[in-house]
């Protein structure tokens, strides 16, 4: 029902006559909306007090399970750092990460952005099958080859010293399974950057062992050999991974029925799950594929830890469940047998490696390093560590950012 | 600070909010000051010298004009005037153009004089112009001039309007500093017009901004195009959910600030344009540079003259960048053939072609605003016509991905939703209490966009 005929249906012609026109309008309405303004201005400043209180009461919390990494904290006051603008900065990092039900208002802007058909939340398309996948939309050619460069040259070292080394690349999930990524999104992106990735090795006459199109080929035959929601390859993937960098490096190549897969979760929630905020994903389930001597092997983390076995099981009740494998990120782990004297074997490498580990130490020990945090010299490692044999592990992902090779390229 | 962050809503205005309202009416504007003071401090503490130093010298020139008006010595006003201009400007010109004339001097001279770096103090371009419309609002006799120290201080760091505008003239805020509405029509208007640019600002231009991001390398023409668009539509929210946001945290405290904005990609020409962009800046240029130049009343040439200057100045104004000076000259040239003959040409067109016409200069006027490197922005514009792929996979899932947020984007650019809003608000209590909710929910909804914000960008660090 019309409360008002006094429409004002006359046609505004500038902004100055649409302002003063329904400012008139919300004066002459004034005495009708009295407890409607009340309520709304209430509500309005009540939201507003009662989370910026919220925020300074609440303690803070170190780390976001949900999305995998650390939270800021209150920032270091100094004048310089108040003067030069780090600190109100790094404030508004701690006021968005410390922010009063954060889970929350992640969970609403992936569900508000689903609703709006976008198909994609913090750059994580949800793919077909319940795949959530990262998309890369270009690559950064001078990195990548700022990456290779380092590669080969370690090899080029390695090589005239005598030593064996075996470089195989792997593929993101968008590359080895596009048909999951969302329909129209297609592999053109992913070829593109594969191509370059080629031009470049074959500039340096760089050899690598090409684990994409294989597992592309396996994935895209219905094996599941990537995660839906992490960005790793599955236990399975990482097995004819190994597989392809066996035969090209002569080591014992090996079938998955020699294998006992064991379930040791099926609520692993991983990386894209974590920064694409949709959590109405399904979960994935995590195998260990266990062979006999496996538990006479342990882990050592030079100066911090080591554990039986090839995997921190105290992981598997955390949110980051691949950190299973071999106690998850380090400078350096070594997986060395207890019962008998093994050959060792370098692998150079990024996460993805952490689940081929199993099947390289089957008969080798290993030393495995992460460039990230190892700043050593690798050639001088093998000489000291009478390693005749290494294999260099990356995946397209860390070959392609800038992070990767930090320390190896500060040398 | 900058509006659109948590620390803003849930730190500063909270606070501020409440010791505003708390305190006596007499204190309202000191409060005003010292707040704005913190608001402005926030990002480069050292810079509120800056805008002390300008609040006293504007301060002074104005009780100097008024004073030498009132013994009648013209002379000596007008000449307080300049100099209040000169200081004002020389202040904008060091901090915001020196690096681009050393450069310019460097590259045609083929000298090596170091840049001196200096970070853009924020707001610099609006303040420096809402203080200089001071001294000359009073020496026109549209404004008196304001014997308090504190209202002074509170017009010139208001900080509703500091950092990214409108540009509010002192003749239209003079009685408003002295005594204004504090009532619940005018804060509950305030919220709603608050809520209503806070979300352009974040669900839209920031969602808009994210896609121009993203297609800013491609060698595709779908992708180019589809780039400059999204770019459009990032400009145009960001900057008018600014003003809507300064408006409306102006009226929760009693002001009414001008619009800044009429619906400008509804123009039937770029005259029309032109009144309906950024209409602050547009009547500060008018008022203060092209009527004193003795706009069109001095014969043709002189006319065409003050255009080119009001335009190369605007451009300027913009961004110390030859990009935006080419924009300005862009427009003006588009003015200058509109006004000698075109306008009246078009005049029988029908109205869907006027308005496909502005909307593609408008267009091609966002490419040479965005690109500051010029041979990129060549580089985009050979793309955009045929000079790579047509398209490809991620061109065309970011197409169809955020084909139902282009539409909201479209619809959002005309008057309709309002012209609905406020029909519907007449019409029952029912709609009104719908809308009060949705608000509510959409300011929920702002705040998880700037919790889980991968895109937030501030455009105006060059103007």
């Amino acid at each position: 029902m019309s409360e008002n005929k006094n429409t004002n249906n006359r046609k505004l012609i500038n902004a100055d006559d649409e302002q003063k026109t329904y400012l008139e309008l919300e004066h002459r309405l004034s005495e009708k909306t009295r407890s409607l303004d009340t309520a709304m201005i209430s509500a309005f400043f009540a939201f507003i007090f009662i989370f910026g209180a919220l925020f300074w009461i609440l303690p803070d919390k170190d780390a976001s399970e949900d999305e995998n990494r650390s939270l800021q904290k209150f920032p270091v006051f100094t004048w310089e750092r108040l003067v030069d603008g780090t600190f109100t900065e790094e404030f508004g990092s701690y006021m968005a990460d410390q922010f009063p039900a954060r889970n929350f208002f992640v969970g609403m802007k992936a569900a508000w952005e689903t609703a709006l058909l976008k198909g994609e939340n913090n750059g994580v398309m949800m793919g077909e099958d319940g795949y959530l996948i990262t998309r890369f939309d270009s690559v950064d050619e001078d990195i990548l080859k700022n990456n290779l460069d380092c590669i080969n040259t370690f090899i080029t070292n390695a090589e005239e010293k005598g030593y064996e080394v075996t470089a195989a690349f792997a593929g993101r999930t968008m590359d080895v399974a596009p048909s999951k990524a969302s329909g129209l999104y297609g592999s053109d992106m992913s070829d593109k950057t594969w191509n370059t990735l080629h031009n470049i090795c074959s500039e340096y006459s760089l050899s690598f062992v090409d684990l994409m199109t294989p597992l592309r080929h396996r994935a895209e035959s219905g094996e599941q050999i990537c995660y839906k929601t992490d960005h790793h390859w599955t236990t399975l993937g990482a097995l004819y991974a190994y597989n392809e960098i066996a035969v090209k490096a002569d080591l014992p190549v090996y079938s998955p029925e020699e294998f006992e897969v064991e379930t040791v979760s099926e609520k692993f929630y991983g990386t894209t799950w974590s920064s694409s905020g949709i959590r109405w994903a399904d979960p994935d389930t995590l195998e260990f594929f266990r062979y006999d001597g496996d538990e006479d092997l342990v882990c050592e983390i030079p100066g911090v830890e080591s554990f039986d076995g090839l995997y921190k099981r105290e992981k598997l009740e955390t949110k980051d469940k691949y950190s299973a494998f071999i106690g998850g990120n380090a400078a350096r782990v070594n997986v060395l047998s207890k019962t008998e004297e093994r050959e060792k074997l370098l692998i150079v490498k990024d996460s993805f490696a952490h689940s081929t580990a199993p099947f390289f130490a089957r008969e080798y020990d290993l030393v495995i390093i992460d460039l990230r945090y190892f700043s050593g010299s690798l050639t001088k490692l093998m000489e000291e560590e009478n390693i005749e044999k290494a294999v260099l592990l990356y995946n397209m992902d860390t070959l392609s950012s800038e992070a990767g090779f930090r320390l190896f390229k500060m040398k | 600070m900058v509006f659109s962050s948590l620390e803003f809503l849930f730190l500063f205005f909270a606070v501020s909010m409440l010791i505003y309202f708390t305190v006596p009416l007499k204190l309202r504007n000191a409060v005003l000051l010292v707040v704005s003071l913190l608001f402005y401090g926030w990002g480069e503490p050292i810079y509120i010298v800056l805008m002390l130093f300008s609040t006293v010298v504007d301060y002074y020139h104005g009780r100097k004009v008024e004073k030498s008006l009132e013994k009648g010595n013209r002379k000596k006003a007008k000449f307080h005037v300049i100099a209040s201009a000169v200081i004002n400007l020389s202040l904008l010109c060091f901090f915001k153009y020196s690096d681009f004339i050393i450069q310019n001097i460097n590259a045609i001279f083929g000298l090596d004089i170091g840049l001196l770096g200096l970070p853009l103090p924020i707001g610099i371009s609006f303040y420096t112009f809402q203080t200089m419309s001071y001294t000359i609002d009073i020496y026109m006799g549209n404004a008196k001039a304001q014997k308090n120290m504190v209202n002074f201080g509170a017009y010139v760091t208001l900080f509703p309007q500091l950092i990214a505008g409108p540009i509010v003239r002192y003749q239209d805020i003079d009685d408003q500093l002295r005594s204004r509405p504090h009532n619940r029509i005018m804060l509950a208007s305030g919220v709603r017009t608050f809520i209503c640019g806070f979300a352009k600002k974040v669900l839209l231009a920031n969602s808009a901004g994210a896609v121009w991001d993203s297609l800013k390398g491609t060698d595709t023409a779908l992708g180019a195009w589809l780039g400059i668009i999204f770019f459009s539509f990032q400009i145009y929210f960001d900057f008018s959910g600014y003003s809507d946001m300064a408006i409306g945290l102006g009226k929760m405290m009693g002001f009414t600030f001008r619009e800044n904005f009429y619906y400008p990609y509804m123009s039937e020409s770029i005259t029309d344009f032109w009144r309906r962009w950024h209409i602050s800046l547009g009547t500060w240029f008018r008022e203060y540079v092209y009527i004193p130049m003795g706009g069109n009343r001095r014969g043709n040439a002189r006319t065409y003259f003050n255009i080119l200057t009001v335009w190369f100045l605007t451009g300027l104004w913009h961004g110390a960048s030859w990009n935006y000076i080419l924009w300005g000259l862009y427009y003006c040239l588009i003015l200058v053939v509109e006004k000698a003959f075109l306008l009246k040409k078009m005049q029988y067109a029908p109205t869907f072609i006027k308005r496909i016409y502005s909307l593609i200069l408008i267009l091609f006027g966002w490419w040479l605003f965005v690109f500051e490197d010029l041979s990129a922005g060549i580089s985009h514009l050979k793309i955009m016509f045929g000079g790579g792929t047509f398209t490809n996979g991620a061109v065309n899932l970011t197409l169809v991905s955020n084909l139902v947020l282009l539409a909201i984007l479209v619809i959002a650019s005309t008057p309709f939703p309002k012209k609905l809003y406020y029909r519907l608000f007449e019409k029952s209590a029912a709609w009104r209490w719908v809308f009060a909710a949705l608000g509510l929910s959409v300011l929920v909804l702002c705040t998880a966009y700037l919790v889980n914000s991968s895109y937030n960008p501030f455009l105006y660090f060059r103007f």
